[in-house]
């Protein structure tokens, strides 16, 4: 699954970025930029467009995704973080730690930010919560974004 | 905002389908982190049922009281 660059589902759009092959690297890029566009407000945790995730992972150590879908079901952008079932949230260096709380994300970044760990749902896979986050209210699907590191 | 009965039903299968995370997360997660795992599906709970008692509690239109009389 991680060679797939595009993959597209139903009438959703689902980019899986992090292709390791050099020829991707220009639509991986552009899609990164896509994924940060919405969220340049957290441009004081997130250093640049390519370095979300380096970013991330070097902060916390453990995310193992990262999913953007564009929302339209809150007010604000949300982002979804898939964490590693390694994740210690209070290992985490404490300046990052805001990330994860949902309240604080939103005051500090202007983001609403939903996390998980596999672990933490054992009747449903990552994949059906991905999938949550792609249904619109009106019942179709909206195009999500997943960065993998 | 809730614009007619389908996204009423949808709306209201979101908050069920959160609850069950939520409730699956309350088995699962670990102290440390349980407040704030579950702090943005409590959140987006809540949003979402104001929304259904705001769609609830607006008066229908009078087109459509027409056709009930």
């Amino acid at each position: 699954m991680n060679d797939i660059a595009v993959r597209v589902e139903n009438l959703g759009k689902l980019y899986k970025i992090g292709a390791r092959r050099e020829r991707y690297r220009t639509l991986r890029d552009t899609l990164t930029e896509v994924v940060t566009a919405p969220f340049r407000r957290l441009s004081s945790v997130f250093s640049g467009p390519s370095s979300v995730l380096s970013h991330q992972s070097s902060v916390t150590g453990h995310s193992s995704s990262v999913v953007c879908p564009r929302s339209s079901v809150v007010s604000n952008d949300t982002m979804v973080l898939v964490m590693d079932d390694g994740f210690r949230l209070e290992e985490c260096p404490i300046e990052s730690r805001g990330l994860f709380d949902h309240a604080v994300a939103q005051a500090r970044y202007g983001a609403s930010i939903f996390w998980i760990r596999p672990g933490l749902l054992i009747r449903e896979g990552v994949e059906d919560f991905l999938a949550y986050w792609q249904l619109k209210r009106d019942g179709s699907r909206r195009g999500i974004v997943e960065v993998i590191p | 905002m809730i614009a007619n009965d389908q996204e009423l039903k949808v709306t209201q299968e979101r908050i069920a389908h959160l609850q069950r995370w939520l409730a699956q997360i309350r088995q699962n997660a670990r102290p440390e982190e349980f407040k704030a795992v579950a702090s943005g599906y409590r959140l987006e709970i809540e949003r979402m049922q104001a929304k259904v008692l705001e769609y609830l509690l607006r008066p229908l239109p009078a087109e459509r009281e027409e056709q009930l009389v």
